[in-house]
């Protein structure tokens, strides 16, 4: 019996993108100039809640101090409420709920399509949708809604990448064909015999997943979907986004390969207790700015247009080691729980954090060196939605009668300030993104729909 | 057959809970089962009376392999292993007090079918093309009949039924291809085997449904039959043995003899390690910690040996004395070590060590927090012992009173006292008394699995308690009586027929199941309770072969 021990492919892609060498592939980045800012969309989560209090007194206050250098580029959008009722899980509902404005049908699954994935295929089906997301091991009850922000329906999550390594081979090992001219004739060769498979393969999808096929509606949708996927799989190696803004790239060094859900170990957090830091984040700093730092140089380069990041989970019970010298010996949802107006016990602490994290990724996409082709920074003409699952307006953090969210980009079609929106819902914030995109007026449970917000110039 | 009285249909509480709180109808949920303020006969079950049997319809249909069954399934269609690490193929998800095999919950994504494409292709670069040319085809001339030759017989390995005529066309072209590449009938095969490996034949478990009467049940056919006896004693595709028996219409006939022959086979004890696995959560135990494989490997060494070397009762597994142990697990347990390796001790003497419960391992892999894993401890034996379930407390109204009587940890005092203040919530007391008295059992054992008998803060540790659940009321001052107490409940003997069948079904089970469990499970009990005797009954009962019709 034989085994397989290659680690033979890069992610997010097949074969044929081996040993691309990267100037290459960076030249192809660059040739694309068609003087035009593209459509981008990213929405960036950030896990366990923001209270009413932390930002009442806007940008003054402590906690989200952080993003007040940006606040001349950001809507601060207050007072939003999920129409999840009294619920069990707001976790995963509130989450599930983010970039979508649908309820959650089950812990395991999205109710619907997030707005990066609809931006997605609306523009640039072809191209790299780049979701990173940064969280711990989730023990109790199914990860898939507390995890996955990106999904093109229900039971569909898009993937996403946590490590370093991953977010710099997606971005710049394995994106762009080859050039046929530079291949030798077996790869050639093997090039026409992978496209031969999957030409196959998706010849007997199609089939299985027609009227024609034997099996019933719920498992031809299965197929469907599959068929999608395969599809995408083909098209990858085909296809180039045409909208690339017209900059040259250089691909940098790889970076360390670090993974967010590392163990601490003795030497990482000392004095800790091993199993339970064996669920990860011994490393969150380095692996946050890594993957930022690589998320800005794909939208500068115009590898990636749309996708997701994400910085902790919702309910994630983990302390965050960095902040262990002030005194925060608890994870954010274990601080959460308890956490009263009137007593800070270093949940605020926690979000500070976050919002540190926030801005360090903001930062980067307004980074005036590298300018988009109107003169303004990526951070201006792309729209970021930046929010969390839980909001309060009063004690205790597990609530959604009290959501914040943060806009920023559009090319100067979203107005900055502090915008007040006591009752409205989220879904009238994303059908207004999504109108703003030029993606339709409607976006989510049209149920809960109130009007568009008016942010938008 | 056996009819013992009906089971009790824990499952159906927990998804009628489930219906409730998706409803939007919160803090009715009492942690009795019953809905407050309820009518106890809307129960379904009792609507064509309490004698009426009901039907299973049978495991979840159109389900994709998960990630242990496409890896199982390639070796043994291929002969080659498959290291699903190095494709970066994703681990499916759990479902809530389940198993990664839920039908519901086989998410798919973009990575998973790169991973698929990939592994198609370095499997069959790998596999022996030449032997499965020459077992299947009989001429290798470019020619059509030659290509007809071997899909039909490679078709039925892959697809686990014959292939069809579209099927016949649709893979001579690749044969064709490889013929312009200059390439002979072995390129082409390949490439055939290549292609099936990311067909949907090969990579979901598909049935037709088709019938008059939606929610009916029709009879699957022999090779479906194969597929489902080889996914459950294998948790892998069928081999060439079993599809011979389906084609030539012998199967059924010989339900049993191949039960036995799948059962005699090593991929029957990796099924079995992989079910332990999710059952009692030893994946959740990273790579990296210290001594987790050591003690992975303890655990599944005790039950192979009560079901594969004694074929014991599978009760026994609780209140076991003896365990095989490397010598660094040996002396994280305070014993002598004997050698390097992995050797029997007996544990008689050792009082804190008996059966699978006290394993380092599964007080490890059920410490989701050190400073509440009495809580996680408890509902793991009410979850995965007693198959029992209570509300999560995220509700806005729990929440506040979590936040109103929450105890810090730093107030120096034990889980036992802390928690004790807390159940003083009358809104908490309600289902934390189901499973805190579960999970002081184990105050003795730290988040690691190790032994100790006073916390950080000194706090002495005495480890008794009570149990009213099920079967058993009792007091227990250690935990030998909590465990010889659960080894010898009927109620969690029926929760290890239960978890099987869930498993074994892919789905959670509902109230239509009720019958089929008490069948299984009386089966069980008459066949001395071992595992291959379960096996065995869930492989034969009738219910076993019926597959759900649908539009």
């Amino acid at each position: 019996m034989s085994k397989l021990t290659r680690r033979h492919f890069i992610h997010g892609a097949g074969s044929v993108a081996i040993g691309l060498p990267l100037a290459a592939t960076m030249t192809r980045f660059a040739a694309a100039a068609p003087g035009v800012t593209p459509p981008r969309y990213i929405s960036l989560f950030f896990g366990n809640g923001m209270p009413k209090k932390f930002v009442q007194n806007g940008y003054s206050g402590n906690v989200i101090a952080p993003l007040a250098p940006f606040q001349s580029k950001l809507a601060m959008i207050r007072g939003l409420q999920l129409n999840e009722g009294g619920g069990a899980a707001l976790h995963y509902k509130g989450t599930a709920r983010f970039g979508k404005g649908m309820p959650a049908p089950s812990e395991s699954t999205a109710g619907g399509e997030s707005l990066d994935s609809k931006a997605h295929q609306t523009y640039a089906p072809g191209s790299l949708l780049l979701n990173v997301n940064m969280h711990t091991h989730v023990t109790g009850g199914n990860p898939a809604t507390r995890w996955f922000h990106s999904w093109r329906g229900v039971n569909q999550p898009n993937d996403e990448l946590l490590r370093p390594l991953d977010v710099f081979d997606a971005i710049f090992g394995s994106f762009m064909p080859p050039d046929p001219g530079d291949l030798s004739l077996e790869e050639r060769r093997d090039i026409r015999y992978r496209n031969s498979v999957l030409d196959s393969v998706v010849e007997q999808y199609q089939e299985l997943s027609s009227e024609r096929s034997p099996y019933s509606v719920g498992v031809r949708a299965l197929i469907a979907d599959h068929l999608d996927l395969v599809r995408s799989l083909e098209r990858r190696s085909l296809e180039i986004d045409e909208m690339m803004p017209p900059v040259s790239c250089d691909a940098p060094a790889a970076p360390p390969d670090l993974n967010p859900s590392q163990a601490c170990t003795a030497a990482l957090c000392p004095g800790d207790d091993s199993f339970y830091y064996g669920s990860g984040g011994a490393n969150w700093n380095e692996v946050w700015e890594l993957n930022s730092d690589l998320y800005a140089m794909a939208l500068r380069c115009g590898v990636t247009r749309f996708g997701t990041m994400g910085c902790s989970g919702g309910g994630d019970r983990y302390p965050i080691p960095e902040l262990r010298a002030q005194g925060i010996e608890e994870s954010p949802h274990i601080l959460a729980h308890p956490w009263t107006r009137a007593n800070e016990n270093g949940f605020d602490i926690c979000v500070r954090w976050l919002m540190d994290k926030v801005a360090y990724f903001l930062a980067g996409l307004d980074d005036p060196d590298w300018p988009d082709p109107d003169g303004g920074t990526v951070l201006d003409n792309t729209v970021v939605l930046i929010g969390t699952e839980l909001g309060t307006a009063n004690d205790n953090q597990h609530h959604v009668d009290y959501m914040t969210y943060w806009l920023a980009g559009g090319g100067g079609r979203i107005q900055n300030g502090i915008f007040d929106y006591d009752g409205r819902s989220d879904v009238d914030l994303y059908s207004t993104i999504s109108r703003a995109m030029s993606m339709g007026d409607e976006f989510g449970d049209m149920g809960d729909f109130n009007g568009h917000l008016d942010l938008v110039r | 057959m056996h009819r013992p009285r009906p089971f009790r249909g824990h499952a159906f509480a927990l998804g009628l809970l489930q219906a409730i709180a998706m409803l939007g109808v919160p803090n009715l949920i009492a942690c009795d089962g019953q809905i407050a303020g309820g009518d106890s006969s809307t129960d379904p079950r009792d609507l064509a009376g309490p004698d009426a049997r009901k039907v299973s319809l049978g495991p979840a249909v159109g389900r994709r392999l998960n990630r242990e069954e496409y890896v199982n399934s390639v070796e043994v269609v291929l002969g080659v292993t498959v290291d699903a690490d190095d494709y970066d193929l994703p681990r499916d998800e759990r479902v809530p007090q389940g198993f990664r095999n839920s039908s519901l919950d086989l998410l798919l994504s973009p990575a998973r079918v790169n991973a698929y494409d990939a592994i198609a292709n370095d499997a069959v670069t790998q596999a022996d093309v030449a032997g499965l040319v020459s077992r299947y085809s009989s001429c290798t001339e470019m020619r059509d009949d030659c290509y007809d030759g071997f899909v039909n017989g490679v078709g039925v390995l892959l697809f686990r039924r014959p292939v069809t005529d579209a099927d016949r066309e649709l893979y001579s072209r690749l044969f064709t291809v490889a013929q312009e590449e200059g390439e002979g009938f072995q390129a082409g095969a390949a490439l055939v085997m290549r292609a099936m490996l990311q067909s949907p034949r090969f990579l979901y478990r598909l049935e037709s449904q088709a019938g008059s009467n939606t929610g009916d049940a029709r009879q699957v056919d022999s090779f479906e039959l194969a597929t489902r006896l080889s996914f459950l004693v294998w948790n892998a595709a069928p081999d060439q043995a079993l599809l011979d028996l389906a084609a030539s219409g012998e199967l059924n006939a010989n339900i049993e003899a191949q039960v036995e022959r799948l059962l005699a086979h090593p991929r029957a004890r990796r099924a079995f390690r992989q079910y332990i696995e999710q059952w009692l959560y030893l994946d959740a135990i990273p790579d990296s910690f210290e001594l987790g494989a050591d003690m992975k490997e303890e655990t599944y060494r005790l039950f192979e040996r009560l079901v594969w070397e004694e074929d014991a009762d599978f009760m026994l597994a609780f209140t076991e004395k003896s365990a095989e142990l490397s010598g660094e697990l040996a002396s994280f347990y305070g014993l002598t070590p004997a050698e390097n390796g992995f050797t029997s001790y007996d544990l008689g003497a050792v009082s804190e060590r008996i059966g699978f419960l006290t394993n380092a391992s599964v007080l490890a892999a059920r410490t989701i927090n050190p400073s509440s894993s009495m809580i996680d401890r408890g509902l793991f034996v009410l979850n995965d012992l007693f198959c029992e379930s209570v509300a999560a407390p995220d509700t806005p109204e729990l929440q506040d009173a979590i936040a109103e009587v929450a105890v810090p940890e730093t107030s120096g005092l034990s889980q036992r006292e802390r928690f004790a203040i807390q159940s003083e919530e009358a809104l908490c007391l309600g289902c934390h008394a189901r499973f805190d008295p579960l999970g002081l059992a184990f105050e003795q054992y730290g988040s690691a699995g190790q032994y100790i008998t006073e916390d950080e803060f000194g706090n002495s540790l005495p480890g008794g308690g009570r149990v009213e659940l099920g079967d058993l009321s009792f007091d227990y001052s250690n935990v030998e009586e909590f465990a010889t107490a659960l080894g010898g409940s009927e109620a969690v003997a029926r929760c290890a027929v239960e978890k099987s069948v869930q498993h074994a079904y892919g789905r959670t089970l509902g109230s239509n199941d009720a019958d089929l469990l008490s069948e299984v499970y009386a089966d069980f009990v008459e066949s001395g309770r071992s595992y291959s005797a379960l096996i065995r009954a869930i492989a034969t009962h009738p219910e076993f072969q019926l597959v759900e019709v649908a539009p």
